[in-house]
């Protein structure tokens, strides 16, 4: 799994939940993800990771979403890189032991 | 984490009474948040209690869940989607019923806040038998329920706890001052209180909403091995 993918990809979702034309080159790590930056609510918020969800074939923890803040796009895109990234890592390590 | 009826759920044994016979309270969370929320925010409450914290069957997305969704329309009440209320009634209706099986009859209370607290309040106005008390933040009795209501002497003397923000953008305040006159001429056992909060929940409404508990559970106390006491003894009503 490569980050920039993962990073990419988080970034055209949450650009997608404003309505906006994909362009994630525009923006940077410092991009507020609500007021002030993209103008993404907090409902659209959580959609974006449901559809993260759904591409990578995880599931988010409840409470680790729930107590993370996230304010800007760099805090958005570190979280989900790390998760998609254990997720990566828990699946080959399942396969290595099932082979 | 364990499921009753189609909703997970978590638990908080109580610090002082055996599990068995400790009361319960059940928490209602409100519109895309999580068991978690009011089992976190209720941790000082009264240890007597046993805590039950009921995930939403709606999910919205990690760590947000609904019992329904709704559109706000400036001016208007709430628009809901009627049959995902109806649905998730049904389905807490019947987790409340089996709660309180197995309980004994009278010893379940309801915190509900916002989604959760009008939740919290239909159960209570359409099962009152269930339960022993009802306290609810910043939610609202939807038209249905209100259309609805079982013989005032089914709800006579039953306790509720009704707190409301005077700033609340999603259930105004006169909502809330409307549905204290319809349970004040139902006769329950009322405490009303407001606060200068909008839609929130606040550290004054739990601090208050505890000791509203505390005093329910002394009384349950005191009227323990004397039959039919609550009903016709406790109109403690509180000004707000």
């Amino acid at each position: 799994m490569k980050t920039d993918e993962v990073r990419r990809f988080a970034i055209e979702t949450l650009l997608k939940a404003k309505r906006q034309e994909a362009a994630a080159d525009t923006i940077d790590d410092a991009t507020p993800i609500g007021a002030g930056g993209l103008g993404v609510n907090s409902l659209a918020f959580l959609q974006t990771f449901v559809i993260i969800e759904d591409r990578y074939g995880l599931t988010f923890d409840d409470a680790s979403v729930a107590n993370t803040r996230f304010s800007t796009v760099g805090e958005f895109v570190a979280f989900v890189s790390e998760a998609v990234g254990a997720h990566a890592a828990r699946n080959v390590a399942q396969n290595v032991g099932g082979a | 984490m364990p499921m009753m009826h189609g909703l997970s759920y978590v638990t908080r044994e109580p610090a002082r009474t055996d599990a068995a016979d400790a009361p319960v309270l059940l928490l209602l969370h409100g519109f895309a948040t999580y068991e978690n929320h009011l089992l976190d925010l209720t941790q000082g409450f009264d240890p007597r209690l046993s805590v039950v914290a009921v995930r939403a069957p709606l999910r919205i997305g990690p760590g947000a869940y609904r019992w329904f969704y709704f559109d706000l329309v400036p001016g208007e009440a709430p628009r809901i989607n009627a049959d995902e209320e109806a649905q998730s009634l049904r389905t807490l209706t019947a987790f409340v019923e089996a709660l309180a099986a197995r309980h004994a009859p009278k010893r379940l209370y309801l915190l509900g806040h916002s989604q959760g607290g009008t939740m919290a309040l239909s159960i209570a106005l359409t099962r009152p038998s269930l339960i022993a008390g009802c306290a609810n933040v910043n939610g609202r009795i939807l038209p249905k329920i209100a259309a609805a209501l079982p013989p005032p002497e089914a709800l006579t003397g039953l306790p509720f706890f009704m707190g409301h923000g005077t700033e609340n953008p999603i259930v105004p305040i006169a909502v809330g001052r409307r549905m204290r006159a319809r349970l004040e001429e139902l006769g329950v056992d009322l405490t009303h209180r407001e606060y200068p909060i909008g839609h929130e929940i606040s550290a004054e409404a739990l601090a208050d909403v505890s000791e509203w508990l505390s005093a329910k559970l002394d009384e349950e106390g005191r009227s323990a091995g004397r039959s039919g006491t609550r009903r016709s003894s406790s109109h403690g009503r509180v000004p707000a």
